[in-house]
This record gives structure tokens, C-alpha cells and sequence, in this order.
């Protein structure tokens, strides 16, 4: 197993979905606690429309995904629909506008089928030492903030209402949290594609739901799950010959049904 | 002690175009036992927001005095229990200790002295034993009770609390009730709550507040108790009966 990851190319492999993994099963836990997986959803697609668009006009499909993403991230923050549009009815919106929009760029666009290919499935294997170094400053940052203000995001995600009466401005926290989100989706998509860093903000930290008896706990297990699953997945990739990213979910998918079972087993226990 | 703490001074509240309350004229006095009791949906929980900061009034002012030198007065709110998800494995201690999470500050860890108060707290309600039980493991009182110790862990001025005796039985229901009111008897704290249960909110409050169908009145229990005023604003029979100097109102048709 060493060997395999003694090759340079599965050696940044292994450190760009390391990157995005810990980030993703991070960020993940407040995504599964406030009931806002389609949010990711919707987020995960208006960032692919947004690189879409920039591979049919010529742009830095990074730098473009990312502002698409951040402009995204404000208005569901802001809800500047107020009540008239439920909260899901406009993801929804969103996630299906953004769908066809990208669909649409890159039919028009210069390489087509293969562009959209690579949104969609990402191909951890290519990855540049340049975007290495650019997940590794993201990972930074996002961590430094989300190690400051634990209390913060914790407490405003639990109760927000509690939280507004005690003076914090919810709306700007609840920013700067989807603002760390949408750094992290739409960077991660362009190394690995939409289907692995969607997976990574949702099952992981589902198994850590799981398993964990503690808050705390929930976020270790969530990083540990994503990590083994890096690696597992990129191990089975090579051997077997598949794809890294669909091998990563699959290995993902398989420690949530372990997890599942083992919460079965300790519950029957503990009666 | 008698001046006021907050003042709604022609205030109406609503939520995009429908206006739920309108003209709302009403001081809160420091040492205030208020009860906010009317039916569901007739907007307690709106003027609560309003309260609270949640909601800003979209005619009118909410006057918030500021205490002793010159800083605003701290508020302990005590939500419905259906709305904090369980979802979350937080223990009875973490989430009392949520209410110190504001003196601790932004950038700044959990000192002795939050550790201190949070004890207090659960002393006080009596849950000091279920400090490290999950919260979604409690039973509908003991939640209630946790709940209540967050608030007073913030060291309010002024207690809210939003329905703190619905789902609960007979007994968890007044020992809440006697537990709140030792609380303003004995610390001295303004108390504001809100409840669709006239009969329990009746034998401890010292104002009423009535709602229903954005009418809205309010004065002291003797002002506000009186079955013709009851009739004509739930519009069935009621009867008002006071015994061993606790008051029972019946509804409904009655005999005898």
C-alpha cells in the first residue's frame, strides 16, 4: 500500500483530498446539524455554473467559480426574497437555474463534454502542486477561523434566536461561516469535482452524527471518516483501476453503513 | 424599583403585509411579573420577538432603558422547547453554558468564573446531577429547567420566557411556575412571560396582558380577571372562582 503512495502524482493526490476532505467533513457538521444539505447542493451548483461560465468566455474558471459562488452564498444569506419565497423554494430555484445554466456554457464552450466531465467528476490525479498550495492557504485560513469562533458558529447554528438576544449579529456570523463554505465548495470542486466534495460535506459528518455521543466528537470522527476514505478510496482507485473520486464515495458510504450498524448494535445494548 | 425597563410606544408589528398587532401601548417596570396569555396565534410570540430585538416594529418605538451606568438591560430568554433541534449531542452543561457565551466574548476561552456561574445555575434549578446528560435524554421538566438555568446563567434583568409550562403535566407545570416566581420574589428579576394557559399564568402574575385578534389589553390581575371582560373577549361563558386565595377561571358551558 506504501508504494502506491510513493508515486508523486497519487502523493499530491492524497494530499489535495486530505485537504479537502478534513475541510469538507468539517464544514459538513454544521451543514448536517442545520438541516441545510440542499443549501450545499444548491451552492455546489451555482459554483459549477459560475466555472462553466468562464470556460465559454475565457475566464479564470477558479476566480470566476469562486465570486459566482460568493454572490451566492449573500443572497440566500440575506433573503432579500423576505417571506414571499420559501427558504428551499428559492435552493431549489437556484440549484435547478444553475443546473441548466452550466449545462448550457458549456455545451457553447470551446471543449465541450470534456469540460463538464471534470466539473462533474473532478480529477484528483491531475492535480498541480500550484492548486496544492492554494488548498493548503485556504485550509489555513478556514481553519484559523473556525477554531477562533467555535462558540460562535456553534451556539448561533444550536440557537439563534437565544444567540440575537445576546447581542450577536446572526446574519453577519451566519455570513461569514457560508462565506468559508463557499471558499471551500468552489475549490474544491474545481480539484476533485461536484460529486466528491458534496459527498465529503455530507457523509462524514453523518457518520460522526452516528457515532459521536459529544459535539466535539462529532467533528473528529467526521475528519477521521474522510481521511480513511481518502485513502482507502485512492488505494482501491489504483489497484482496481477506477476512478478516484466515485472510489472515495463508495469507501465514504461503506464506513457510514459500518457506523450505522454499530449505533444499531450499541442501542440494542444500551436498551 | 418602579421605573420602566422597556416602553411600546404605539408600536405595530408584522410580518411582511400582515399586520399582527397594532397601536400597542405598554410600559414593562423594573420588578414587573407580566404575563403576555391569550389564544394561539394571536401574536404573544410576536410581541416577545419585538421584545427580544428579533422583530423590529414596523410602526412605532420600543423603548429600551438603560440601567445602572448606563449599559442595557441583560435579558435571559427562555425559548419553546420544540424549537432547539435535538439533533445536536450537547450535554445539560454545554447548553447551559451557553448563556455565559457573551461576557466570555469573541477570541476569548471559557474562564473559572463562567464555569462558576453555569454551576450556579444548574444549583439553582436543581439539575446540578444531569450536568453531563445529554439534553435530548431529559424529560420534558428537566429541559425546561436547563433551559431556564442558561437564561439566568446570563445574569439577566430581565426573564422571558415563551410558553416555559406547554407539554409538561400538572406538576412540572406549577413547579415551573413556583420556580419562576421565586425567582422574582427572591432575585429581585422582571419576569415577562408568555402562555395560552390563562389558569396557570392567573395565580402568579401580578399584570396581565390579554391578546386575542390584535386586541389587546392589559393591567393588573384584578383589573384583567373579571368574567365580563373574559366573556366578551373569548366570547363563551366563563365563571371566575377563588378558593384558598387561588383563582380558577371556568369555561365553556357551566353549572352549578
Amino acid at each position: 500500500m506504501v508504494e502506491i503512495f510513493r508515486l508523486p502524482f497519487m502523493q499530491y493526490a492524497l494530499l489535495a483530498s486530505a485537504l479537502i476532505g478534513t475541510l469538507g467533513a468539517f464544514l459538513g457538521v454544521y451543514i448536517v446539524l442545520k438541516r441545510m444539505v440542499f443549501f450545499s447542493a444548491a451552492v455546489a451548483q451555482i459554483s459549477t455554473a459560475g466555472m462553466a461560465l468562464a470556460f465559454l468566455l475565457g475566464f479564470n474558471p477558479t476566480l470566476t467559480g469562486l465570486i459566482v459562488t460568493m454572490l451566492a452564498v449573500v443572497l440566500f444569506a440575506l433573503k432579500p426574497s423576505g417571506e414571499k419565497i420559501p427558504p428551499d423554494s428559492l435552493l431549489g430555484i437556484s440549484y435547478v437555474g444553475a443546473f441548466a445554466l452550466g449545462i448550457l456554457f458549456i455545451a457553447k464552450a470551446a471543449q465541450g463534454a470534456e469540460e463538464l466531465q471534470h466539473l462533474l467528476q473532478g480529477n484528483i490525479l491531475t492535480i498541480t502542486p500550484e492548486q496544492i498550495y492554494l488548498l493548503g492557504a485556504t485550509f489555513l485560513a478556514v481553519g484559523v477561523i473556525h477554531l477562533l469562533f467555535y462558540k460562535q458558529f456553534i451556539f448561533i447554528a444550536y440557537d439563534p434566536a437565544m444567540a440575537q438576544t445576546q447581542g450577536y449579529h446572526v446574519t453577519a456570523w451566519n455570513l461569514l461561516l457560508y462565506f468559508t463554505l463557499g471558499l471551500v465548495i468552489s475549490l474544491g470542486i474545481k480539484v476533485s469535482g461536484v460529486l466528491l466534495i458534496f459527498a465529503f460535506l455530507v457523509i462524514p459528518a453523518v457518520t460522526g452524527l452516528l457515532l459521536a455521543r459529544k459535539m466535539k466528537h462529532i467533528f473528529s470522527i467526521a475528519i477521521l471518516s474522510s481521511l480513511a476514505s481518502v485513502v482507502g478510496g485512492l488505494y482501491f482507485s489504483f489497484r482496481l483501476d477506477l476512478p478516484s473520486g466515485p472510489t472515495i464515495v463508495a469507501v465514504l458510504l461503506i464506513l457510514l453503513m459500518i457506523s450505522f450498524f454499530v449505533k444499531k448494535k450499541r442501542d440494542v445494548f444500551h436498551g | 424599583m418602579n421605573h420602566p425597563l422597556i416602553e411600546f410606544k404605539d408600536v405595530t408589528l408584522a410580518y411582511g403585509s400582515k399586520v399582527v398587532i397594532s397601536g400597542l401601548n405598554c410600559p414593562i417596570q423594573a420588578g414587573d411579573f407580566l404575563g403576555i396569555v391569550g389564544p394561539n396565534g394571536a401574536g404573544k410570540t410576536t410581541i416577545l420577538k419585538a421584545i427580544l430585538g428579533i422583530l423590529k416594529p414596523r410602526q412605532g418605538k420600543i423603548i429600551k432603558y438603560n440601567g445602572e451606568r448606563n449599559q442595557q438591560h441583560r435579558l435571559g430568554y427562555v425559548p419553546q422547547r420544540g424549537q432547539l433541534d435535538e439533533i445536536f449531542p450537547f450535554t445539560v452543561g454545554e447548553v447551559v453554558m451557553m448563556g455565559r457565551y457573551y461576557q466570555i466574548g469573541v477570541l476569548r476561552r471559557i474562564r473559572s468564573l463562567d464555569r462558576t456561574k453555569t454551576l450556579e445555575a444548574l444549583h439553582h434549578l436543581g439539575i446540578a446531577e444531569l450536568k453531563d446528560v445529554l439534553y435530548a435524554d431529559l424529560s420534558g421538566g428537566q429541559k425546561q429547567r436547563t433551559l431556564i438555568a442558561r437564561a439566568l446563567a446570563a445574569e439577566p434583568d430581565i426573564l422571558i420566557l415563551d410558553e416555559p409550562t406547554e407539554g409538561l403535566d400538572l406538576n412540572s407545570q406549577l413547579s415551573i411556575m413556583e420556580l419562576i416566581k421565586h425567582f422574582h420574589d427572591d432575585h429581585h428579576l422582571t419576569v415577562i412571560l408568555v402562555s395560552h394557559h390563562l389558569n396557570v399564568v392567573a395565580n402568579y402574575v401580578q399584570r396581565i396582558a390579554l391578546l386575542d385578534q390584535g386586541c389587546f389589553q392589559i393591567g393588573t390581575r384584578d383589573e384583567i380577571l373579571t368574567e365580563a371582560n373574559l366573556q366578551q373577549l373569548y366570547d363563551v361563558p366563563i365563571r371566575i372562582k377563588k378558593d384558598n386565595g387561588q383563582i380558577v377561571i371556568l369555561s365553556g358551558v357551566i353549572h352549578g
